[in-house]
């Protein structure tokens, strides 16, 4: 886990803590993992630095990390998939919806 | 002569008007000289509507401390122009019974509406907005334009719905492209049939396309993302199961973090089952 300064951050970096303002207001969880918007919402904020995933900043070119499930790396189902091809997957918003998507699905087969 | 949204509803005599009770209870609140017990009065004519009424303002919908015995408590604490609202939206269904029921799933169609008008109620809730029980409401209207087009244009309406998929365009692009106008702008004529506020008629026509809502994107894009949310939590189904492109303007109307989102997600939640039994199964 490190701690990067917003100019440095890159999306698709996955955030270990969650991003808070200086007010306390969660703007995003820990778990998300960081599209373009989400940096420059981060700047909106006025949040200068958070703490991302030491792993996360080649998370998307490489190979998924092989042992940290459940930090934002999840696993989504074929429907999961088909229900939110159409929609912007870099948008936050839309990261954290499809988490809570697989989660009560997973949750209503149990 | 062409079809076109409002030919849709004005040829259609079973919905072409409000059910008949909304017309004497928009004229008691029409009336400055009316009281609180005359619109009450007006309502609990309707004993299957006030019992309705009665079970939804003691459920988790409004988690109100004390139980509330007769329609003149409910409109003390809810409000008049509210407890109206929250009216029409529970009478949505006996008013399109046989409407497309043949050719559309009906209870997943308004377990959708349901969970939309769920979400996009408490999202209002949290952007302060003054009558709350008017987004329940729309989201119970939203897409019944869908089952005019199923009605009148099945052959069309069907075609669209079969082709869509993970990687097609929306399917009211596609509506639009078969048919000429989709089933947000049949929602509108409908809410011009009914004499609605304008509100309702454009929030209904744009609710696919909230950046066009004019005087109402604040408002459009809060059923937008109820519609949205719903989708999410696979709550029934209206034809379109398939979540579509939020937009930055879109979200940052509405004006919550993703951090909101579990705890909303959870109320809805709550709230959902306990609707469908008084709605649905009621």
């Amino acid at each position: 886990m490190a701690k990067i300064r917003l100019q440095q951050l890159e999306p698709g970096m996955i955030i270990a803590e969650d991003a808070l303002t200086s007010q306390g207001k969660l703007v995003f969880p820990r778990g998300t993992r960081l599209g373009p918007e989400s940096i420059q919402t981060l700047k909106a904020w006025g949040i200068p630095e958070v703490q991302v995933l030491d792993n996360g900043g080649s998370l998307a070119e490489k190979d998924p990390p092989d042992s940290t499930p459940g930090e934002g790396d999840w696993e989504f189902d074929d429907e999961v998939k088909a229900l939110y091809a159409k929609s912007n997957q870099d948008h936050p918003a839309i990261q954290e919806l499809m988490r809570l998507t697989q989660k009560s699905r997973l949750q209503k087969k149990e | 002569m062409s079809v076109t949204p409002d030919s849709l509803i004005a040829n259609n005599p079973r919905i072409s008007s409000l059910p008949e009770i909304f017309y004497l209870i928009n004229e008691v609140i029409n009336d400055p000289n009316s009281s609180f017990g005359e619109v009450a009065q007006v309502i609990s004519s309707d004993t299957s509507l006030s019992l309705r009424l009665l079970k939804i303002v003691n459920s988790p919908f409004f988690n109100f401390p004390q139980k509330i015995d007769t329609i003149t408590h409910a409109i003390s604490i809810v409000g008049t122009e509210q407890l109206r609202d929250l009216a029409l939206a529970t009478s949505m269904l006996t008013k399109f019974q046989g409407i497309a029921d043949n050719k559309v799933d009906m209870n997943s169609f308004w377990r959708h509406s349901l969970g939309c008008g769920i979400a996009a109620r408490i999202l209002a809730m949290q952007c302060r907005q003054p009558n709350t029980e008017r987004y329940f409401l729309m989201g119970m209207v939203h897409d019944v334009g869908r089952l005019i087009l199923f009605e009148n244009l099945s052959e069309k309406a069907a075609l669209a719905l079969a082709e869509n998929g993970p990687e097609t365009p929306l399917l009211v692009d596609r509506e639009r492209e078969l048919i000429g106008f989709h089933h947000g702008e049949i929602g509108a004529a409908l809410a011009r049939a009914w004499n609605l506020p304008p509100i309702l008629e454009k929030v209904i026509e744009f609710h696919h396309y909230p950046d066009r809502a004019n005087d109402f994107l604040l408002e459009t894009s809060i059923l937008h993302f109820g519609d949205l949310l719903a989708k999410a939590m696979q709550l029934g189904n209206s034809g379109d199961p398939y979540i579509p492109v939020l937009n930055e303007a879109v979200w940052n109307r509405v004006g919550i973090t993703p951090g909101h989102l579990p705890a909303i997600w959870k109320q809805a939640e709550a709230q959902y089952e306990n609707a469908v039994a008084i709605i649905l199964l009621g």
